[in-house]
């Protein structure tokens, strides 16, 4: 719906080359990496604070929905304005204020890119630690948004455990400071709260991140196994045996055979799975556990594993893993990524029933993921043109899903709740658990104007027409991994 | 009210075993003000019911883990229920192969740790006297003790909670996995909110295996600033410290076992840990660090003695402690101007004629500066302008300053947290949601919450 007065209002805010209103330029702002998608019907592209300030008092005045966008990599739709209204793109935010190698800390703009932190502190050998696997485009802001994980947060933990503190524009425009520097500022940690709050408690516009130095030796090993079992049990094993390590990442038998037949890696075409296995520190602690890591390995009849510490060969030793998500495009058309979280130790259990479910309903399903964190990535392969097979992938999801719960796990690891995940918090929280949820809400944003329609319930199940939109290879290139 | 009259109201819903409304040796004091009741609920339902009827009728509650800590924040405002938390002592399930925990809120922190041990596992938080403080006095003080430079402090390690809020209805946040973002992440608010949010009634937290090998290392210096260069390039040189604290000349004489050794000597305390072959490059880099910085050499602590030492530190000059400070400031900036803030402020503290010493956590960016007695006492009102003018020195350094520790009759001169910054507003509307008639530790939180 065009609203004169507000645009024009939006371009007397951000100038009118910041102001986008024209149908078929809104089209790009309508989808992320998600199932669903909506137009929204302006967007700005402020470059301050007090501009966003200013854009939200405006939205705030005129009860107007606002929903603001990173770089729309989100895979559960949290960026996507579902009820229309003003979508704040933040492309233009972009700087990177401050870096202070001495206290390990960066002060960045909401826009910046994910590993442009780490290149831009490369030079003090220091580096952001979280690194979801769209780092090369996902924003310092989503990551927050979403509290982003990545296969380093095993050891190093997720965007949380990282950001400090940030200015947030609440919904009524006012600016506010949330956490800070050291950590342990007295007070409520609104910071720790606020982090995973989805865009739905406000605008991060500045974030204070706390940077990492780079460790002495990073090795890393890919063990092929003959069957899932092992390579689970090997999992189990090494951290039995108090070791903990950077990355550990799993690869099953049918994503190993998409990579071959894409690129491939040479892996066995009949190999169960393929573990990855990061280790890092002093030369003295990274060479005992690497005895230790290829000894349990070896004992569980592992068929080949391979290992390296230099940058070229690691880099080799991840090709596969990092361009799983690509190679699965031979697979079908169109996938739907799930995410969800069971205790380690039910892993085994859980894949195979999560492939009963979707061999019962005829679907190639292919797992590659965070294996140490018990972190599920089930890529379910199919293609939009057969009539019923969108919804036979959205009914596989809820069913893995739905495992997930029973197994003791929860709905998402990393990639947020969303539209996707909505209805199906009643399989985790209760009724009073969801109020209370709301109850914090209320307090942030009263008038529910930030990104509504997301997180909680309210029976509108992502439809079938929606999930036409469920990701499609052909926008996926080779650099694009999960 | 009267005691009496409180106690009635709580007699026909629960056992009278959970309740009593005496209190002869004033045990059950905050601030040396005492409850009309007292509270042991022995199960979740029993919480809720206690905050059903509080709400009802008015009556403020605050929930008693071990007591270790609850003189931390501002003097209660009012003081009617004391919810002790010792019967919900139960550790509710163990999944080492998955390194999770679950315990009831209660659980004395050396029971949960001594379960974990077992299993070759650790819950990397300390709290001063383990064998009174529970998990939830340590979560909700936000306690993280000595090893915290690695595995962090409760907000990394709580996963899941469960929770009673003020009008009695029980909810959850999080989960027992150790990744999660369903839903927003309230474990974080409880953490360090004293009580003021709502009781957690049972706690997930994720545990780390038992390093291998641990090794307590003690530096010699003659200066400040020259600890501060060895901790640095202890960090650099990526040996792991799991802590590291520099005590100053002064706090010699209030670590037992170790006065003659600290002596006159600025000390850097640090534990390294590692894998079975590494801690001898540890310690050859240590020697050398050492060397390179003063020509001293460092010490090795045999790991008993090092368990006291920790002990002492994470429990410096704490009220519970023999040797108890009059006065703790817990300053926090960035670790680049920890010099210049130990500088002001030991300036500053020298008006007050008192024994001074400081203790430094370089990489937290924290100083505690501890005022000891051994002289007349500072009226309150001296004591408050004290710590007010400390305040200014910190605003200027862009820190913050918290009153860990002080005389009860202080407290009425000053706010023990210190300027809330312009969250404030939010903090305040955060609590109105979960306990609008504001019963749950009404006043000691920051800007009297
Ligand atoms: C191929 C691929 C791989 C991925 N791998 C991972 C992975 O390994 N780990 C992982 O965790 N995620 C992963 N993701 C998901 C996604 O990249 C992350 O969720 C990321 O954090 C989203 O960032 P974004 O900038 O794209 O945010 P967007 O998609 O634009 O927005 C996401 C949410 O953040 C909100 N938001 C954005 N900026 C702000 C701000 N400044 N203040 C408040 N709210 C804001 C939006 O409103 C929205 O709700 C992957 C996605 C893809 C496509």
């Amino acid at each position: 719906m065009y609203d004169e007065p507000l645009v024009s209002s939006l371009k007397s805010i951000v100038g009118s080359d910041f102001v986008i209103c024209h149908p078929d330029d809104l089209i790009v702002y309508e989808y992320d990496g998600s199932v669903d998608k909506a137009i929204p019907d302006v967007v700005v592209l402020p470059e301050t604070t007090a501009q966003i300030s200013s854009i939200l008092s405006l939205a705030h005045e005129k009860n107007i929905p606002v929903v603001c966008r990173g770089a729309g990599t989100g895979l559960s739709g949290g960026s996507i304005a579902t009820h229309g209204g003003v979508q704040i793109s933040l492309s233009r935010m972009t700087r990177i204020l401050e870096i202070d190698p001495l206290n390990l800390t960066a002060l960045v703009e909401p826009g910046v890119i994910n590993l442009d932190i780490t290149k831009a502190v490369a030079k003090h050998s220091l580096y952001y630690s979280p690194d979801p696997s769209s780092q090369k485009s996902c924003t310092i802001g989503g990551n927050v948004a979403e509290n982003a994980g990545g296969p380093h947060c095993l050891k190093y933990g997720v965007t949380t455990n990282h950001v400090l503190g940030m200015e947030v524009v609440l919904e009524d425009g006012k600016v506010v400071e949330l956490g800070g520097y050291p950590e342990a500022q007295p007070g409520y940690d609104l910071r720790g709260a606020f982090i995973g709050g989805e865009g739905t408690l406000g605008i991060a516009t500045k974030v204070l991140v706390r940077l990492s130095r780079k460790p002495s030796i990073t090795r890393t090993f890919m063990a092929i196994f003959a069957d899932l079992d092992s390579a689970s049990t090997a999992v189990t094993q090494i951290i039995g045996a108090r070791i903990v390590p950077a990355a550990l990442e799993m690869i099953d038998a049918l994503a190993i055979k998409a990579i071959e037949n894409a690129r491939p890696m040479g892996y066995p075409r009949d190999a169960g799975a393929v573990l990855l296995i990061e280790i890092e520190g002093l030369a003295e602690d990274v060479n005992e556990e690497s005895e230790a890591i290829t000894s349990i390995c070896e004992e569980l009849g592992v068929r080949e594993i391979r290992y390296s510490e230099l940058a070229e060969e690691r880099e080799r030793l991840w090709a596969g893993r990092k361009g799983a998500f690509a190679a699965l495009g031979s697979l079908a058309p169109n996938y739907y990524l799930v995410d969800g979280v069971v205790p380690r130790t039910r892993l085994p259990d859980v894949l195979q029933k999560i492939a009963k479910i979707c061999s019962d309903l005829d679907l190639p399903v292919a797992n590659v993921f965070h294996a140490g964190d018990g972190n599920l990535h089930p890529l379910i392969a199919f293609d939009e043109r057969q009539p019923g097979s969108s919804a036979k992938a959205l009914q596989a999801g809820e069913a893995i899903l739905e495992l997930c719960i029973e197994a003791g796990g929860v709905l998402t690891g990393e990639h947020g709740v969303g539209i996707e995940k909505k209805e199906y918090m009643p399989l985790m929280f209760t009724p009073d658990d969801l109020s209370i949820m709301k109850a914090f809400k209320q307090a942030f944003s009263p008038k529910s104007l930030l990104n509504p329609g997301k997180i909680f319930p309210d029976g509108k199940k992502p439809t079938q027409k929606a999930s036409i939109r469920v990701g499609s290879f052909s926008t996926t290139d080779s650099d694009v991994w999960i | 009210m009267m005691s009496e009259n409180i106690l009635s109201l709580f007699q026909d819903f629960l056992p009278s075993k959970v309740l009593k409304n005496e209190n002869p040796t004033k045990y059950f004091n905050i601030d040396g003000i005492t409850p009309h009741l007292i509270v042991t609920p022995e199960n979740i339902e029993q919480i809720s019911t206690v905050l059903r009827i509080a709400t009802k009728n008015n009556l403020s509650v605050v929930p008693w883990g071990g007591g270790t800590k609850i003189n931390i924040g501002n003097y209660p405002a009012k003081l009617d229920i004391v919810l002790c938390m010792s019967e919900m002592d139960k550790i509710i399930e163990m999944h080492p192969a998955d390194m999770t925990v679950r315990v009831q809120a209660g659980t004395k922190m050396e029971s949960i740790k001594r379960s974990l041990i077992k299993e070759g596992q650790l819950l990397p938080l300390t709290s001063p006297l383990e064998s009174r403080a529970t998990i939830g006095g340590t979560v909700s003080a936000n306690v993280s003790g000595y090893h915290n430079l690695i595995y962090g402090t409760s907000r990394d390690l709580v996963i899941g909670t469960k929770f009673v809020q003020a009008n009695g209805t029980v909810a959850k946040s999080g989960g027992n996995v150790v990744k999660n973002v369903t839903g927003y992440d309230l474990n974080k608010l409880f953490i360090g909110a004293i009580g003021t949010l709502g009781i957690l009634a049972e706690i997930s937290l994720k545990v780390i295996p038992l390093p291998r090998q641990m090794q307590t290392f003690l530096c010699f210096f003659s200066s400040i600033s020259q600890a501060l260069a060895a901790d640095t390039q202890i960090k650099q040189l990526g040996l792991s410290p799991t802590t590291s604290f520099i005590l100053d000349t002064n706090s010699a004489s209030h670590v037992d076992g170790y006065k003659d050794l600290f002596q006159s000597s600025t000390v850097l305390a640090t534990e390294l840990y590692s894998g079975s072959s590494g801690m001898q490059k540890r310690e050859n880099e240590m020697v050398r660090i050492c060397h390179a910085e003063t020509n001293s050499s460092c010490q090795i602590v045999d790991s008993q003695s090092a368990q006291s030492l920790w002990g002492q530190l994470s429990n410096f000059g704490h009220i519970n402690h023999d040797d108890s400070a009059l006065l703790i400031l817990r300053c926090g900036l960035r670790p680049s101007r920890l010099k210049q803030a130990y500088d002001s402020i030991l300036a500053e503290l020298s008006d007050v004629n008192l024994p001074i010493s400081a203790i430094l956590q370089q990489s937290l960016g924290l100083i505690r500066f501890y005022v000891w007695s051994g002289g007349p006492i500072p009226t309150p009102k001296s004591l408050s302008s004290l710590i007010t003018r400390i305040r200014l020195v910190m605003n200027e350094l862009e820190g913050y300053t918290v009153v860990e520790q002080c005389p009860a009759e202080t407290k009425y001169h000053c706010d023990v947290w210190g300027n809330p910054g312009n969250s404030l507003n939010l903090m305040k509307q955060v609590k109105a949601q979960f306990d609008p008639s504001s019963i749950l530790s009404p006043g000691r939180f920051i800007g009297r919450i």
